[in-house]
């Protein structure tokens, strides 16, 4: 209960016009985005490569990755991430290595992702050899992508009610099923959303793949991970850093595009996490 | 005769509280054993302790010995998930699975492994022993959540029925419930008593009264006194006993 | 026959389940273990390496930040100092600017003012950073030329604005929340004896809601110093020492990311210098995200009020 919220006063005003300021913001970006983006607008956008004249440039090498990335972040990171979730919460000790894991996790959220990026190249691209490639961008970002699946996914089993476990167990079921049965249903529209934020966040990434070398010009769309590192937000980036007038239209297309997917990941979340409650009930 | 459930100075302990202590007590076979006494007296985790569901919070410690049917519950051999099935159990709290009354009901055969048809005459002879077949007009696909209160908690002991248990923990079953809930609750307790030995943990002196053949008084985690209801409630041998039965200690 | 029926019934198939189940979940966890120590690790790995080839003592103390010159200097002040200001100034537009949003969405707004300020919070939220970057090099920048024809092509200052912007829905979500676990019942006895809304607002309820107000002000505050992309579009790559917004700037984050750090050889120096630099970032990040996250459980825990 917040009361009457219509009463006005002098602090009031001025926090609505604050307010009204940050949505004017909001829509200055948006109109400047849409406004470039538009002049880029045509059919081969979409689908041709990157190229020297940004008449001629295109976001298909940038668009395929991006979707190659985001695939490959949530194949690794998802079923990692919610399975560390339920150890810690369902199996592990409340002391112990598993609440210092735990702490730790909770901490390397906040850790910048151009870190990541680092620590990816020494890894994965220089380590294990994978070089400049899409396989190396995924698993970086799926380790970027990781503590905050796993911080988000354990806030939703914690929300599970107590007595829906006791109950399970109460009645004779094992471990297994009470997690399967009970804890993973009812936290699983909790983690949809919370693992959608983290896979929203990493596909808007650019600064750890720059670390890895994304290339900025490709002329062919990447058809397996081994290809070279394409991604729309260093596709941006690239054509942001040009200084003709041309190129800043490209790079906002570009921009638009890159927002459409992110748009398209988060209905495609919304619609499974309903689908979920609708069983459920 | 070997009693049902025995308990050896069992002490359990929460982190650094200790929430039971040194009780030592039998269960005879076939009978109502009422645990009476003050919230947080240990009520709630003596009947736990009975059927192994105190391992499943954190920072447990349990020591002594609690026997089923002569053996020990904390044994090698012995798996927490087969007691649970044995020993079962309807908590204060009447929480139903999301879904519809049958998958309620046969819940636990199905964790179990059984399937088939069984289940439904198995659901419709237990729904009928709480009394919810005719309430439900027979139509068991519906979401059990559309229950009132009392309706709840009967078809909470009847998913627990439906395990076939040799024992019936209830844990205060009647606290969330209105006056002709609980009386239903009653009735439906004492006519099971004819197949199963009952532990009924509960906050009404009268109820225990009315119900059952013997009496424990647990307060502080201690077992205080424990006899047959009858003599307990008119003439307790500890003062303690006798003043709570006069609504002296809450 | 079976110990009076409770005994385990060990070829019971849901048993193997339940007995595949628990290492499968250990091993995801040791695996995020594993994952997140070689990240830490690697990092520290390769910063012991580089401070056994420049001192630690020069590193931190000298202003000179060359690593690419034929005499390579490391001082790593420029690019903290410009990191700090970045942080202070996008935290100094974003906390006063979040923290009135905040208390209007709670107090005043309607219904559906509420709804659309948090829409628009959210999609804020969710656009990426370098969309940010592009914006503040493309829209911000000119417009500030325009208005201060002295100003650098690449200055602070505009980084800042894009910065403050991109870090708003942080400080809104998390004051909200603070906010938000102030009793109600608070408000209503401030309003019943008498007091204007705004006096009760300003006197009650936001300082009862200051510790997680100030949690949220460091978890931003981590935020903004981790910004790669703006600082690296708008602030520019001139690592020196500056107090003035309106020249440019190179941030930790920017040094890493627009140096193609991809074409330095294993085991060089200047390899060595990016991890030394993310092991800085790192450190400041992880404790004003730490500092944050410490404010926050203490007002979990202490409740409000």
């Amino acid at each position: 209960m917040r009361g009457p919220k219509h009463a006005r006063d002098g602090i009031g005003t001025a926090c609505g016009v604050v307010a009204a300021g940050v949505v004017a913001a909001f829509l200055t970006v948006a109109v400047v985005l849409a406004g470039q983006a538009w002049s880029a607008a045509d059919p081969g956008f979409l689908f041709d490569p990157s190229s020297r004249v940004a008449d001629r440039a295109g976001i298909g090498p940038a668009l395929t990755g991006t979707i190659w990335l985001l695939a490959l972040t949530v194949a690794l990171a998802l079923p990692v991430g919610i399975g560390t979730a339920v150890y810690l919460e369902e199996y592990a000790p409340r002391t112990g290595v598993a609440a210092v894991v735990g702490g730790l996790v909770a901490n390397l959220a906040g850790v910048p992702s151009v870190v990541y990026g680092v620590a990816g190249l020494a890894l994965f691209a220089r380590g294990l050899g994978m070089g400049a490639s899409l396989l190396a961008g995924g698993c970086t970002l799926a380790v970027l992508a990781l503590p905050t699946v796993v911080v988000t996914s354990r806030a939703a089993i914690r929300a599970v009610p107590r007595g829906l476990r006791e109950a399970a167990y109460g009645l004779g079921a094992t471990r297994w099923q009470v997690v399967r049965g009970q804890v993973l249903p009812a936290a699983a529209p909790g983690i949809v959303t919370g693992s959608c934020a983290a896979f929203t966040r990493t596909a808007g990434e650019a600064a750890p793949l720059l670390v890895l070398g994304a290339a900025a010009f490709m002329t062919f769309a990447p058809r397996t991970p081994a290809d070279p590192l394409a991604s729309l937000p260093t596709q941006v980036f690239a054509w942001s850093t040009r200084s003709q007038q041309d190129f800043a239209a490209v790079a906002a297309g570009a921009g638009v595009a890159l927002l459409l997917v992110l748009l398209v990941m988060n209905l495609a979340a919304r619609t499974i996490r309903g689908r979920m409650q609708g069983g459920s009930a | 005769m070997i009693p049902v459930l025995a308990a050896e100075d069992l002490t359990v302990r929460f982190g650094r509280r200790t929430a039971l202590a040194g009780v030592t007590l039998e269960v005879p076979r076939g009978r109502i054993v009422s645990v009476i006494g003050p919230s947080g007296g240990g009520k709630t985790t003596l009947l736990r302790a009975f059927n192994r569901m105190n391992e499943l919070k954190p920072g447990v410690t349990t020591t002594g010995t609690v026997r089923f049917n002569g053996v020990d519950l904390h044994g090698d051999e012995v798996d927490a998930v087969e007691v649970r099935r044995r020993i079962g159990m309807v908590f204060q709290q009447a929480t139903l699975f999301p879904r519809s009354i049958l998958d309620n009901v046969v819940f636990g055969p199905r964790a179990g492994g059984h399937t088939g048809d069984k289940l439904l005459e198995l659901a419709e002879e237990v729904l009928v022993a709480v009394g919810l077949w005719s309430e439900v007009g027979e139509d068991i696909d519906r979401p059990a959540m559309q229950l009132s209160a009392g309706q709840r908690q009967r078809l909470c002991i009847a998913r627990t029925l439906a395990l076939r248990p040799e024992v019936l923990l209830l844990d205060e079953p009647t606290s969330a419930l209105d006056p002709a809930a609980t009386a239903r609750i009653e009735s439906l307790v004492h006519s099971l008593k004819r197949d199963h030995t009952i532990v009924l943990a509960t906050h009404g002196r009268r109820q225990a009264a009315r119900l059952s053949d013997f009496t424990a008084y647990l307060a502080g985690g201690e077992l205080i006194e424990y006899g047959p209801t009858e003599s307990l409630f008119t003439n307790p041998r500890d003062r303690r006993t006798e003043s709570y039965l006069t609504g002296r200690i809450e | 026959m079976t110990v009076a029926g409770i005994s385990a019934t060990r070829r019971d198939p849901r048993r193997l389940a339940d007995r595949l189940a628990r290492p499968v979940f250990l091993f995801c966890a040791v695996l995020t273990a594993a994952i997140l120590v070689a990240v830490v690790g690697v990092l520290a790995v390769e910063t012991a390496r580089f401070f056994g080839a420049v001192s630690p003592v020069r590193f931190f103390t000298e202003v000179d930040w060359t690593p690419f010159a034929e005499e390579p200097r490391f001082g790593v002040l420029p690019l903290l100092a410009a990191t700090a200001q970045i942080t202070a100034g996008a935290a100094f537009l974003a906390v006063p600017a979040g923290l009135m949003t905040a208390v209007y969405m709670e107090y005043y707004a309607g219904v559906r003012t509420e709804r659309a300020l948090a829409g628009v919070t959210t999609m804020l939220a969710a656009v990426p950073t370098v969309v940010f970057g592009y914006f503040a090099l493309t829209f911000v920048t000119p417009l500030l030329r325009s208005l201060w024809p002295g100003i650098e092509a690449f200055n602070g200052l505009s980084a800042c604005l894009a910065v403050g912007l991109m870090i708003l829905p942080t400080v809104v979500v998390l004051t909200r929340s603070a906010l938000g676990a102030v009793p109600a019942a608070l408000m209503e006895t401030g309003l019943a004896l008498g007091a204007a809304r705004g006096r009760v607002v300003a006197r009650v309820l936001v300082p009862a809601a200051a510790p997680g107000i100030v949690a949220a002000v460091f978890l931003a505050m981590a935020r903004a110093a981790g910004e790669t992309m703006i600082a690296t579009l708008a602030a520019g790559n001139q690592a020196h020492l500056t107090w003035s917004p309106l020249e440019g700037l190179r941030t930790l984050t920017a040094f890493i990311a627009q140096s193609s750090l991809g074409d330095a050889p294993s085991g060089s120096v200047q390899y060595g210098a990016f991890f030394a630099v993310s092991a800085v970032l790192f450190a400041v990040t992880w404790g004003l995200h730490a500092t944050g996250g410490l404010l926050m459980s203490r007002r979990n825990e202490g409740g409000v009020g």
